[in-house]
């Protein structure tokens, strides 16, 4: 495995990976965000690193289910958890946004949480309503919550985010997303260099490494991608949709099964680099307008059919022999609407293959295997 | 599904049920005991309703107008909305050309009155793809019409009033949207509601929804329509507001199944006539009471006083309201009876948080639309953090000073994110102001996670732990 590989996974794998404790050593600061509706080039343009939240190494979840009830998904409630276990001490802030129901809550168990085990919350912590449609008046309302936003943000850390800033961070992470494009275009491939496991460490990398260390880092993979052998002689290629995954072993467990993961529309993965951020016109305006426009989310309400072209082109281009539509329990948003992507993929030939799951370790490794098996099967 | 349960529409069962349930009234008491001699399955909702007298003739007028303008929307050259109750009636009565049908009571409806419930239904949405873990106040109604069981047929498109304060609510709505290939029309809810960029959003959002829904419909807004609608509406918050403030006193004389047949009808009927007839019933008869005394139970007294801090526990055959009225406890008004018209009785030293009727023009008729339609139970208390402004812990305390319980209770469909969510926090609140709260695990809608029987007895053993009846008339 090359080098570089080796620290997107380190970097995917790790809550606090060496990134992030490098970043620390420096003094830098660091806000965690909650969902993809978050523009990143803010917090990015204050000179302050910005993390996605994980759930990554929960044990337990008796912090998590003290505040939160039983039905709920187990995503945000990791955070609470690792948040009241002291894991999430390098955020210097953190920004839930209304991504859906669960996820919005964050906010308000995460602070109560905090009254019972004092140090949980970072010290900078808001609350960010995302409209759920784009058009234009929504379009607007955004962007003025976007700048009301930045006035918090220089407020409590004493900085200034500048047009020139936003600007410069918008073309930085624009040319990340264009190179995670080009990183698709490899994986779309009749010979595919690079397993699902390792694109998805890649895509996890890109939401919790420096912006500026990305880049290159993916750069330099893209070039030892040309070189290296196929690794998809014989296996069946699979696409992954539906809800949050950031657990690469998941993606590993499908790939058991003789395929090879090329393309994806989750959250955490393919969902952050669709398109470009218009680097023309008012920063707030096409930043707002990027996120609400670009985001392959259920929780857009009344886009499916924008979505389900996008998700039929990409299973075109990406020439699936099958899909996983998989939802965490009690993700109604993405649950429910993997059953009617279900039926519009079938209908182009494209089998698929439900699953709920628990996020979180792996621990029932035994039955995704045999249902990704019995998909498998079906694909011949 | 069963085959049998395919032999019938469920919208025409609904209108049947409560149609002929109206007529029963006009019947001798010996004629309404004979008829429920003959169907007993229906026997002790009939009941119930017939003990309710002319409310609940009223009532069964109201579901039977309700599910006939529903089922009969097509034949009679009108385009059918399918929409939820977050979303106000008010929204599509002011259109030329448009019934609705909102998920939830005519769901309701089928859990009140179907012996069989909405079980099969339910679970024929699950097997097209809405997940089991999806809200069931929806997915019974929802359910029939992805199976083809409603005589309305198919509706023409799907309305999403509240995008904001619940998931599940409007994804069964995205999921029937999409699923049966109709247009999907939203109403975005940002999360705060006491701020003049909102109330502009909101005015914008409504527009636009006027717009997409008379070119896909060709239905015509009627401006006239609206004022009048608007107007009556005003009268009936006043009458809410009544019902509200006579449910401080103690003993509270309003019976528990009005407030449901006030609530109910609010949802399918606010702004009209027959309304303002249900809610003038519902008051003379706690005015009755009040003056002599006595509570809306059946005995006359008072024994606790319960406040269901969410939503009521809606069993087959009304059983919750029965239980309560038989054993002596008053039901207080919850979020679902809170609708934030000015001048309402627990908004005092909160007006900022209400809406104003202002019926001068076209532009102040729809910014109070918009705003009835931002404060809907829920669209109003579930749209931000729990402790906000005049969010969900804020209304709950708030009722809970108002009519004094001496038990409240968590009472949700477990398809309910939002709430479940952060009821533990409601419950830790409540308990730290001294009442005694307690989280019902079952849904409201579907006994098969938890019978009606199992809760009851858990919410009795709870108060007579935990809130021991203070007021033994």
């Amino acid at each position: 495995m090359s080098d570089i590989l080796k620290k997107m996974r380190e970097a995917a794998t790790t809550l606090e990976n060496e990134y992030i404790k490098k970043w620390k050593e420096k003094g830098g600061k660091i806000i965690g965000y909650s969902c993809t509706f978050m523009p990143v080039e803010i917090i990015h343009a204050a000179g302050i690193l910005p993390v996605r939240l994980r759930g990554l190494g929960i044990t337990s979840l008796a912090i998590g289910d003290t505040y939160y009830g039983p039905v709920v998904c187990s995503v945000p409630k990791c955070y609470v958890q690792l948040g009241g276990e002291g894991k999430y001490k390098f955020l210097d802030g953190a920004i839930i946004t209304n991504g859906c129901d669960s996820m919005r809550r964050a906010y308000d168990t995460w602070i109560e949480a905090d009254k019972d085990i004092p140090g949980s919350l970072p010290g900078f912590f808001e609350f960010m309503g995302v409209p759920h449609k784009a058009v234009d008046y929504t379009i607007d309302f955004y962007a003025e919550d976007l700048k009301m936003l930045v006035a918090k943000i220089e407020k409590h850390f004493q900085v200034k985010i500048t047009d020139e800033k936003l600007k410069k961070s918008i073309s930085l992470y624009n040319e990340g997303r264009l190179l995670l494009q080009k990183l698709d275009a490899l994986r779309w491939r009749k010979d595919v260099p690079i397993n699902g496991e390792d694109a998805m460490a890649v895509l996890i990398a890109s939401q919790v490494i420096p912006r500026e260390e990305f880049n290159p880092l993916l750069k330099a993979l893209l070039k030892e991608l040309e070189k290296v052998p196929a690794i998809s002689n014989g296996k069946k290629r699979v696409m992954l949709i539906g809800s949050a995954n950031d657990d690469i072993e998941f993606v590993k467990v499908i790939e058991e099964s003789g395929t090879v993961v090329v393309s994806d529309t989750v959250c955490f993965g393919a969902r952050t680099y669709v398109n470009q951020v218009d680097e023309k016109g008012d920063s707030f305006k096409v930043l707002s307008a990027y996120y609400l426009q670009n985001n392959i989310c259920p929780r857009m309400l009344g886009f499916y059919p924008e979505r389900i072209a996008y998700i039929q082109d990409l299973a075109r281009k990406s020439a699936v022999d099958g899909a996983v539509l998989q939802n965490v329990r009690f993700c109604d948003l993405h649950g429910s609407e993997n059953g009617v992507i279900e039926r519009d993929l079938e209908e182009i030939g494209v089998p698929c293959m439900r699953l709920e799951r628990e996020y979180g370790p792996l621990a029932e490794t035994g039955r995704i295997r045999m249902r990704i098996d019995a998909l498998v099967e079906r694909m011949r | 599904m069963k085959r049998r349960t395919k032999e019938y529409n469920y919208d025409w069962m609904e209108k049947s049920t409560f149609g002929i349930g109206a007529t029963l009234f006009n019947g001798t008491p010996k004629e309404i005991a004979a008829t429920i001699g003959l169907v007993p399955t229906f026997a002790p909702v009939l009941q119930t309703i017939v003990k309710s007298g002319e409310v609940g003739r009223l009532f069964c007028l109201v579901a039977d107008d309700y599910m006939d303008r529903m089922m009969h929307a097509h034949e009679r050259g009108k385009k059918l909305v399918l929409t939820t109750f977050l979303a106000s009636n008010l929204l599509f009565d002011c259109f030329d050309g448009i019934e609705h049908c909102m998920a939830e009571p005519v769901t309701g409806y089928a859990s009140l009155a179907f012996r069989q419930c909405n079980y099969e239904y339910f679970d024929y949405g699950c097997e097209v793809g809405l997940t089991e873990t999806s809200c069931s106040a929806q997915r019974g109604s929802v359910g029939a019409f992805l199976a083809g069981l409603m005589a309305s047929g198919k509706p023409d498109l799907c309305v999403v009033g509240s995008e904001g304060p619940c998931d599940t609510n409007c994804n069964s709505m995205q999921f029937y949207a999409d699923y049966a290939k109709i247009p999907l029309i939203t109403l975005d809810t940002p999360p705060t509601l006491v701020d003049g960029r909102v109330e502009d959003f909101q005015l914008r959002d409504l527009e636009n929804m006027i717009e997409q829904v008379e070119k896909l419909t060709g239905a015509h807004f009627n401006e006239d329509k609206l004022r009048e609608l608007l107007t009556e509406n005003k009268k009936q918050t006043v009458m809410l507001g009544e019902i509200c403030e006579m449910c401080r006193l103690i003993p509270n004389p309003v019976s528990a199944i009005n407030l449901l047949f006030s609530i109910a009808a609010h949802i399918t009927h606010s702004g009209t006539k027959l309304y303002t007839s249900l809610l003038e019933e519902v008051l003379r008869l706690a005015k009755l009471n009040a003056k002599a005394g006595r509570a809306g139970t059946y005995s006359g007294k008072e024994k606790t006083r319960l406040f269901m801090c969410y939503i009521d526990h809606f069993t087959t055959d009304a059983q919750f309201y029965e239980w309560a009225m038989s054993n002596d406890i008053s039901l207080l008004v919850n979020m679902v009876f809170a609708f934030w018209a000015e001048g309402a009785p627990y908004s005092e030293g909160l007006e900022d948080e209400c809406y104003t009727t202002d019926t001068t023009n076209r532009e102040s008729m729809l910014r109070t639309l918009a705003a009835a339609n931002a404060h809907m139970p829920m669209n109003k208390q579930l749209r931000g953090p729990w402790n906000a402004k005049g969010q969900w812990l804020s209304d709950t305390k708030g009722l809970a000073k108002l009519t004094n319980p001496d038990y409240i209770n968590y009472a949700g469909t477990l398809g309910c994110r939002n709430s479940w969510s952060v009821n533990k926090l409601i419950q830790r609140e409540m308990e730290n102001l001294g009442y005694p709260c307690m989280i019902t695990f079952a849904d409201v809608f579907d006994e098969r996670p938890k019978s009606w029987e199992q809760v009851k007895r858990e919410m009795e053993e709870f108060m007579a732990v935990r809130a021991p009846g203070r007021r033994a008339a």
